[in-house]
């Protein structure tokens, strides 16, 4: 087991955020975590890479107590790609994904540093770009590298916040497809927080609907994203396809 | 496959090359300055007599040199000059960490208001009898230092609001510049210190000797090893705050260690030259430039062209005039006025 998060609650001030929240991640797993607005998608991110302490719950990597380790420690098990980065300042691709080595440098870069971030860049297409300035990029290009740099931390567990949100259509596939192949290939697990239903069940193993920081349901793509629960989850009335293998979700209207 | 990644590899190392051969070509720069300079200004020494008056300090040489010669340059040039050096390091240094804090290319203790807060406090300890001499200017410095963290918290506080723009942070802070300005101002004309204390708004270089130097040079040398070591979680920092807390990086502790830091340095400077601006917001800027994003390069590549900053301009302020010098302060808004413009308009617009 990847990961491991137990009745966790977490509130904002006196306003609950999320209540007693249990899931289980795999090996090589992706997990889309639906629902909407103010839901409670990237707290529970941020409560998992202890950005955020819970009030109650335990949060296990790798059967390790996330509270128990120093900031550091975590930094190397959790990777944590947010939805957007500051890009005041000229920086290189190269150097972005550098700083991801952060968790294992003490203060020179060696040769090793060098060869894991050249090595992820090479792996995700993105060698061409490495001496070009981060704030030059497109936001599909800049996702991307966003990636890479939380890959160089060399993480046992992703976690993404809306990875696909601001991308055109070919990015959106193009990021997905990015962290499917790098979960199995590494034999790591991937949380992403998702707006897009259609883009969770294909890329997922398994989705996750948070409803006013509850978990709604949780499974495979088939059982979750249902019309009933859709209409609960998200007050919208729903059709789903389920000829394609994988459900397709085709919104109605709000109700 | 494996072809690609050694290029990638060897792209970086040139990259890596390249900037360090541009800090050791500025340190190679600076020292050549030192040189041409030291036998300008308004009491002439030929460059045979700077030699011979240097050599003649060394041990184990049996050079002679004039009485005058000697003064000249042990006692005035050699003096200005290790100032300027340091307090044009101590600037760039300042505003390289404020910037890189703030994440705001404008921000610098020139245009936060830190400096001229700084500059006040200072007036205030001398305006109540305190004087720069002896043991007595560390009450002047450590109330310049205590009026300048307080226009940091306040220009902090403004930078932690939601919805604040590095633009706003900017304005409230040249806001409370001229705030400060003035205050130092109407203290010097009324209080009973004015004569030494005006010399504190045009920011000159005038009241330089070894002892102020190694007073200036003590704060740096105190604040530079722990400001190297928060190096990497600036560097995070830069990529945001989400990526930083990613990293591990103790948001809380950075900021305030390197900002209070950054004033501590800017304190121990203002006292003694007071408020000169621009060159803790163009050094850094043009470190950026050349060294991207590692702030272990950024601060060594910055000091630099702060002090040849410095030392270039008020060379050329005591030497241009003939027998009147044009306070350094003055002369580097000249420079620094039209550089700011460029970077007001010149500048992409942010995101998140």
């Amino acid at each position: 087991m990847k990961l491991e998060v137990s009745d966790v609650c977490f509130s904002y001030g006196s306003r609950p955020a999320l209540d007693e929240v249990t899931l289980k991640v795999e090996e090589a797993e992706v997990v889309a975590l639906v629902g909407p607005n103010g839901s409670g998608k990237t707290t529970l991110l941020k409560c998992i890479d202890r950005m955020l302490k819970p009030k109650r719950g335990a949060i296990l990597v790798d059967s390790k107590d996330v509270s128990k380790l120093g900031s550091r420690q975590i930094a190397q098990l959790l990777g944590y790609v947010p939805q957007s980065a500051a890009n005041v300042f000229p920086c290189t691709v190269f150097d972005a994904v550098l700083i991801g080595r952060r968790p294992h440098l003490s203060w020179g870069v060696g040769q090793r540093e060098i060869k894991v971030v050249a090595q992820i860049l090479k792996s995700m297409g993105l060698e061409k770009m490495a001496m070009r300035m981060f704030d030059e990029l497109s936001s599909g290009e800049r996702q991307k590298v966003l990636l890479a740099r939380a890959l160089a931390q060399e993480p046992e567990v992703l976690l993404l916040d809306e990875p696909t949100s601001n991308l055109d259509l070919r990015c959106q596939l193009e990021v997905l497809g990015l962290i499917s192949d790098v979960v199995e290939e590494r034999g790591i697990a991937a949380v992403m927080a998702m707006h897009d239903l259609n883009l969770a069940s294909r890329f997922s193993h398994q989705v996750i609907a948070l409803r006013e920081g509850k978990i709604y349901a949780a499974g495979e793509s088939e059982s979750v994203l249902t019309p009933q629960n859709i209409k609960a989850v998200y007050g919208v009335e729903a059709m789903v396809d389920n000829n394609s293998g994988r459900p397709h979700i085709i919104p109605l209207r709000p109700v | 496959m494996k072809q690609e990644v050694v290029e990638i590899e060897r792209v970086y190392a040139r990259y890596t090359a390249r900037k360090v051969a541009i800090i050791l070509a500025l340190l190679a720069a600076l020292a050549a300055v030192v040189v041409v300079v030291t036998p300008l200004g308004v009491a002439s020494v030929g460059w045979g007599e700077v030699v011979r008056a240097i050599l003649s300090k060394l041990p184990f040489l049996d050079v002679e040199s004039g009485r005058r010669a000697s003064i000249i340059v042990w006692d005035l040039r050699l003096p200005r000059i290790a100032m300027a050096i340091v307090c044009g390091m101590g600037l760039a240094l300042s505003g390289a960490v404020m910037q890189g804090v703030l994440r705001n290319p404008l921000a610098s203790p020139f245009t936060l208001g830190i400096s001229s807060a700084a500059c006040f406090g200072g007036t205030v300890a001398m305006v109540c009898g305190a004087t720069m001499a002896g043991g007595d200017r560390y009450v002047v410095i450590a109330s310049a230092f205590l009026f300048g963290l307080g226009a940091l918290v306040l220009i902090y506080g403004i930078s932690r609001r939601r919805g604040a723009t590095p633009e706003m942070v900017i304005l409230c802070g040249i806001a409370l510049m001229y705030l400060f300005l003035a205050l130092s101002s109407t203290l010097s004309v009324a209080g009973p210190a004015a004569g030494a204390s005006f010399l504190l708004i045009s920011g000159n270089l005038v009241q330089s000797s070894w002892e102020t130097m190694r007073v200036t040079l003590g704060f740096l040398l105190i604040s530079i090893p722990l400001l190297l070591k928060y190096s990497w979680d600036l560097n995070a920092l830069a990529l945001g705050d989400e990526v930083a807390l990613g990293l591990g990086v103790n948001l809380r502790r950075v900021r305030v260690v390197c900002l209070v830091l950054a004033t501590v340095i800017v304190s121990g400077i203002v006292c003694f030259t007071g408020v000169i601006g621009f060159v803790c917001l163009m050094a850094p800027y043009i470190a950026r430039m050349m060294m991207g994003n590692d702030h272990r390069l950024i601060f060594p590549c910055s000091a630099l062209i702060g002090a040849l900053l410095l030392l270039g301009t008020d060379t050329l302020g005591r030497t241009i005039g003939g027998s009147f010098e044009i306070p350094v302060g003055l002369l580097i808004t000249l420079i620094g006025v039209p550089f700011l413009i460029y970077l007001a308009l010149g500048r992409r617009s942010y995101e998140a």
